[in-house]
């Protein structure tokens, strides 16, 4: 099959799975499998970068693991940890095997010599505990890791994700390296609250998921939230996209699209105006200022977007 | 698989690197590696895809990812110039050369109108002279003529002598046409591959001319070269460090140990917090100095990211505290005021000293830093090193900047010997370079 038709299975696959995308998001996560490459996805909050590595992984058939970052987070809750308790409870329990491994020795030495015969049994995978990072390079069928708001973890992290992103492998000092022996699909998802190193960078694609446009985002919102009249529709996605062009403190993300489209379903609203618009704003705008200054332009706003050039608005019904 | 790829695709795609990282797009050896690996997994047929795939490799900034989509657009021919449509209007039609016979080459495919076989020649042409060596706008001429050469031209025009005047003025229409073609072609290939080692060597150049000698058109020339200075700044420092490492944290040492019954496998610290520094700068404003204190202030106030408190003082004669103006007017204006306000008397040191005591010798404290910019000029008169003396044993650091070379320091009515042993720190600055190396060193001893 040619590469066309791939993107095409791609993007019906993803839209299956109630996530529509467009040309590039597909490309680039066709690429990234093939070439086994992680996908840093940057984008304003709401638009569908976690969305994204959830519909991948269903239609690559992955399990999805899921580590969530914030300021803080170390080797031991993101990588593994040991299990000190288990550790300190076999000792306890098996004094009596120990006394007997140690009959017939002489002197310390002696003694020492035969406890390093055993090994390092104390330090294997049993006593294992292994966090999202290393679960993923275990996993035997693949899998998807989703590695969600890096910007929020530290330069510190960032370093100890470099060996992992590029050889899918990771060191414990203890046992060895351990490989993974299918390379699973990274997605890191940002909202660029701060810049990545570039050497993070360097060993990711990189993806840009901007506001979708009108046609895209009436589409999502078709899928989501089925049951809404075309008319509403219009009006909705309308209004939103007009939004989007103001000076707001946060401007609304598909996902405020889609939980407004709802709210109206579930309230039986047929047709918006001036006054329904500002009863339901606080779903879409999460700010009072933002909400203030709305309600404020609300004239100028909705004659802006329900231009009856643009398409007919009936009144509500 | 990327080995199976024929070597002329390889040097294009070496070639469209290279227009890349001409404009300042910046990609890495292994980036352009999995960039090749890449055309193979999608393949070279459809143009959107690749560009797509490649925008996702080589491209990690919104910015970068304009300015790829620019140079893509522009390398592989996609924002087509309008010689499709110049070929009809020039009129005649592929039969008016019925019956002529051309030796050249040339002079046949002019005639035949093939279109898609003269930008190949273009394009060999282009190749043979190595157009992409092309570094400045001067050369483009050159070039175009030599293209021209190599294609045939001089045979051609030698043939043509020998017509009739109907088919002259017809060969002599579309010979006209292809010169047009090639030009653009040169012009195509200038602005991906020289336009900007022109603008990166008049960079490097503005980096070293020294400041008191620019006049007014150069400055304004200069002031976005600082902002880029203080932009790669600014991102260099804004990450703050946790600052020194002090004692042990007991408590939450515990609380990260109890699953190993509170022995201390894992050590947790308490650091020192950087504290804020107060930042006064003291610049003279006297003739010779009045560039390089314009440039030193548009940087310092560039940085207000990671220096926010900076209060400056201007004097010639008299003290006075510019920093109102620069928080309430735009840079400019500001410079503008404090050079009017300020400049203008008979440079006075010892009244400068005195008036700043008088402003603001209260916060002068340990965490202050004191920069002065002067060349230490006082007109014989009297020095007074003990007004300047007290305020090096009260700050933090006092630094000088001094625009002029260091053996002329001591020369002339310049006090600079008795004011050295009251600096912690006594540098040149004439150039934005020092100025580059002077906030890089400030910043990095304040984080």
């Amino acid at each position: 099959m040619d590469t066309e038709s791939q993107l095409e299975t791609l993007r019906q696959g993803l839209a299956e799975q109630d996530y529509i995308c467009n040309q590039s998001i597909a490309t680039t996560v066709y690429l990234a499998n093939q070439l086994n490459k992680p996908v840093l996805v940057e984008g304003p909050p709401g638009v569908g970068k976690t969305e994204l590595a959830k519909c991948c992984a269903g239609v690559y058939g992955l399990p999805l693991i899921r580590l969530q970052c914030y300021e803080g987070l170390d080797e031991t809750k993101a990588l593994y940890e040991w299990k000190y308790g288990k550790q300190l409870l076999y000792t306890q329990m098996m004094k009596s095997s120990v006394e007997e491994m140690l009959e017939g020795a002489e002197g310390l030495a002696q003694g020492l010599e035969k406890l390093q015969a055993q090994g390092d049994i104390f330090f294997s995978h049993s006593f294992l505990e292994p966090r999202p990072l290393l679960q993923a390079l275990k996993s035997d069928q693949g899998c998807v890791l989703l590695i969600d708001e890096i910007d929020k973890a530290d330069q510190a992290f960032e370093a100890l994700l470099l060996e992992i992103l590029s050889e899918y492998q990771v060191s414990i000092p203890e046992i060895g390296t351990i490989v993974a022996e299918r390379k699973p699909m990274v997605f890191l998802t940002s909202n660029s609250e701060r810049e990545m190193s570039d050497a993070l960078k360097r060993r990711c694609l990189h993806l840009h998921i901007p506001f979708p446009d009108a046609a895209m985002e009436s589409q999502i919102v078709r899928l989501r939230a089925p049951g809404v009249e075309e008319g509403l529709l219009k009006q909705l996605v309308a209004f939103i996209q007009q939004l989007r062009t103001l000076d707001l403190k946060k401007p609304p993300a598909v996902s405020e699209t889609i939980d407004w489209a709802k709210s109206l379903l579930l309230l039986n609203i047929r047709a918006l105006d001036q006054q329904l618009v500002r009863d339901t704003l606080h779903i879409v705008l999460k700010y009072q200022q933002d909400i203030e200054l709305v309600a404020s332009e609300m004239h100028a706003i909705t004659r802006e977007a329900w231009n009856p050039s643009a398409f007919r608005w009936s009144a509500k019904g | 698989m990327a080995s199976s790829i024929a070597s002329p695709i390889r040097e294009t795609f070496v070639r469209f690197i290279d227009a890349l990282r001409n404009a300042e797009v910046r990609v890495s050896p292994a980036e352009s590696i999995d960039a090749f690996e890449a055309m193979a997994v999608l393949g070279v047929q459809n143009g959107r895809i690749l560009r797509d795939g490649w925008a996702s490799i080589l491209a990690k900034s919104a910015e970068e990812k304009t300015l790829f989509n620019q140079v893509f657009d522009r390398f592989f021919g996609l924002d087509e110039p309008r010689s499709s449509s110049a070929s009809q209007a020039s009129g005649g039609s592929p039969d008016d050369g019925e019956g002529l016979e051309l030796a050249s080459n040339l002079g046949q495919q002019l005639l035949a109108e093939n279109r898609a076989s003269l930008l190949e020649q273009i394009e060999q042409a282009g190749r043979t002279v190595q157009v992409e060596q092309m570094q400045f706008f001067t050369q483009k001429g050159l070039y175009t003529q030599r293209m021209l050469e190599i294609m045939g031209q001089s045979d051609l025009k030698a043939e043509m002598e020998a017509l009739a005047a109907p088919e002259q003025a017809l060969l002599e229409g579309r010979l006209s046409e292809l010169r047009g073609q090639v030009r653009d072609y040169v012009e195509r290939q200038f602005l991906l591959h020289a336009d900007s080692t022109g603008s990166r060597l008049r960079a490097e150049l503005f980096m070293k001319v020294k400041l008191a000698h620019v006049d007014q058109r150069t400055i304004e020339q200069m002031q976005p070269l600082v902002k880029k200075i203080a932009r790669k700044l600014v991102v260099q420092y804004r990450r703050k460090p946790k600052g020194l490492r002090r004692a042990l944290n007991v408590p939450a040492t515990l609380r990260a140990n109890m699953g190993t019954d509170a022995i201390p496998f894992n050590l947790r610290w308490r650091y020192r917090r950087p504290e804020r520094a107060k930042i006064f700068v003291i610049c003279d404003l006297s003739g010779s100095m009045r560039s390089t204190a314009k440039f030193m202030l548009l940087l310092l106030y560039s940085l207000q990211e990671v220096l926010p408190q900076v209060r400056s003082f201007g004097f010639s004669d008299r003290l006075t505290e510019t920093t109102e103006w620069f928080e309430n007017y735009p840079l400019e204006k500001a410079i503008e005021e404090t050079i009017a306000q300020c400049a203008g008397g008979s440079t006075d040191y010892a009244q400068a000293w005195q008036d700043f005591e008088r402003i603001c010798g209260r916060e002068v404290d340990r965490r202050s830093h004191l920069i002065v910019l002067g060349d230490a000029r006082n007109n014989y008169s009297d020095p007074k090193p003990e007004l300047l003396a007290s305020l090096y044993h009260r700050c933090r650091r006092l630094i000088w900047l001094n625009p002029e070379a260091r053996y002329s320091w001591f020369s002339g009515d310049a006090v600079m010997k008795q004011y050295l042993s009251y600096c912690h720190q006594a540098d040149v600055c004439r150039s934005l370079l020092h100025l580059e190396r002077f906030a890089s060193r400030l910043l990095r001893y304040l984080c």
